[in-house]
């Protein structure tokens, strides 16, 4: 088995390099997209809230594999109005169109997770900015966000792995991450074990991703 | 591009031109896998929490390590090592029992099973934080009482264990339906897969991806209503405080 790493350990390399990437681009990308649909789904009873809830349960209700390909294939056949607006060199590459549609997935599993945290914070934080003066976005920015934040961690990490995982699909729409190579080596070399080094690979990465998690979470536990 | 809606249409009417008997067929085939994997994956839940909680070691560790890999590994990585593995296993098997014949996997079974080793690591959880919820004083009531394990399990146990149970599996059947789509990959004609076919004859990605994702959104959202009325029903005869919903 080590004599077909060892063979492709460039290929394998790329493809570990890949696939942390776009998961490390997209969770943050996505958290930060996440936030506002949080929070309106949180607070807002309105239009925003609706437009939240719309958003949630559209790219919650799809399958990840249909988004990559009505990101990719779909809106690629929009290509002469693309061309003129400026963003063709988005949806011409298939690494960005997997990272578009990995960043609008993770936002709206996210979006969910920060409005249950925002939802747990008890009155009484509420009541203490009131007393203290707090203005709203001091408040918002200076104590609910810190807080949501540090209690969301648990579940936002369970979804940086589900994302590693959801990462693998990219490999249908061309792009070489570590699943993507794993194919290619596949068609290469028509040897079975190929996909068990990938697995191994998956298996290493969701391990220290879990061990790093759970140092993160011991430092902020003391905030949730 | 330019195409009318009169043209997109009768791309999806019935019939020789269009895709409306195809795409609904894809359907068909989408909910059965859904469908026949679900019951599967409910029962191997429950083997594997108990598998868990053996009082045999090696039993405990098989257990522990079924759920970190199946939970680990990607679940295109599964389907495939899973659909590749067993064909090759049944090509050695087959060429030594009948030589020169060939039997081929069904990629229906593949996906059943890979799909049901994937969602049973996750449902081994959900039995057990709804075992957790029911609490042991049942047990050992059922035990003073004289009744039998598998006799507990059956008439104590089970129907108090639905109204934890139902928000977990609900979520994962949830999954389980998305995650069909994969099967496309090893050409099983589910809706993705006809929605591909149909995008190589009519080059309409944009409309055929969109029409399949609002199918997906669909049963997603009549699931979760479905899972809202047996959520009700199962916790008939409970009070707000102890459902959870005051």
């Amino acid at each position: 088995m080590l004599d077909l790493w060892l063979n492709y350990r460039g290929l394998w390399l790329e493809g570990l390099v890949t696939t942390a990437s776009l998961t490390g681009l997209a969770i943050v990308f996505g958290f930060f997209l996440a936030l506002p649909i949080g929070v309106l789904r949180a607070k807002s009873t309105g239009l925003g809230g609706w437009l939240a809830l719309g958003y949630v349960n559209v790219f919650r209700g799809m399958p990840l594999l249909v988004q990559l390909f009505l990101v990719y294939y779909g809106l690629g056949q929009f290509n002469s109005e693309l061309r003129a607006i400026g963003l063709w060199w988005i949806f011409r590459d298939a690494w960005y169109c997997g990272l578009l549609a990995l960043t609008l997935n993770t936002a709206a599993y996210q979006a969910e997770i920060i409005r249950g945290s925002l939802q747990t914070i008890p009155a009484s934080v509420y009541e203490t900015n009131a007393a203290l003066n707090l203005t709203r976005w001091t408040a918002f920015r200076r104590v609910l966000l810190p807080i949501a934040f540090a209690k969301a961690l648990p579940a936002i990490g369970n979804e940086f792995i589900l994302l590693l995982k959801a990462t693998s699909l990219v490999a249908i729409i061309t792009v070489f991450d570590l699943m993507g190579q794993a194919r290619y080596i596949f068609s290469e070399t028509l040897d079975l074990r190929v996909y068990y080094i990938a697995a191994v690979h998956y298996l290493l990465l969701v391990l220290a991703i879990e061990w790093a998690l759970r140092r993160i979470e011991r430092r902020f536990a003391w905030m949730a | 591009m330019g195409h009318g809606t009169m043209e997109w249409l009768a791309l999806l009417s019935f019939g020789d031109k269009g895709w409306g008997d195809e795409l609904l067929r894809g359907l068909g085939v989408t909910l059965a896998l859904s469908l026949a994997t679900f019951p599967v994956a409910v029962v191997l839940s429950f083997l594997i929490h108990w598998a868990r909680v053996s009082r045999l070691g090696p039993i405990r560790v098989a257990a522990r390590a079924y759920t970190t890999v199946f939970k680990t590994l990607p679940e295109i990585l599964t389907l495939l090592i899973l659909y590749y593995q067993s064909q090759a296993l049944v090509d050695w098997v087959s060429a030594r029992l009948v030589p020169g014949g060939s039997l081929s996997v069904s990629p229906f079974i593949a996906g059943m099973i890979a799909l049901s080793l994937v969602i049973s690591a996750y449902g081994s959880e959900v039995v057990r934080a709804a075992l957790n919820a029911v609490g042991r004083g049942q047990t050992e009531a059922a035990k003073s009482l004289g009744l039998s394990r598998p006799r507990t399990f059956q008439k104590v146990i089970l129907p108090q264990l639905w109204r934890h149970a139902i928000p977990g599996f609900g979520n994962l059947w949830v999954i389980l339906l998305k995650d069909t789509s994969l099967v496309s990959i090893i050409a099983l004609s589910d809706l993705v897969h006809v929605a591909a076919l149909a995008i190589n004859t009519t080059r309409e990605p944009f409309l055929f991806y969109l029409l399949i994702g609002a199918i997906y959104i669909l049963l997603v959202v009549l699931s979760s209503h479905l899972q809202k009325a047996l959520e009700r029903r199962a916790s008939r005869g409970f009070t707000r405080l102890e459902t959870g919903d005051a």
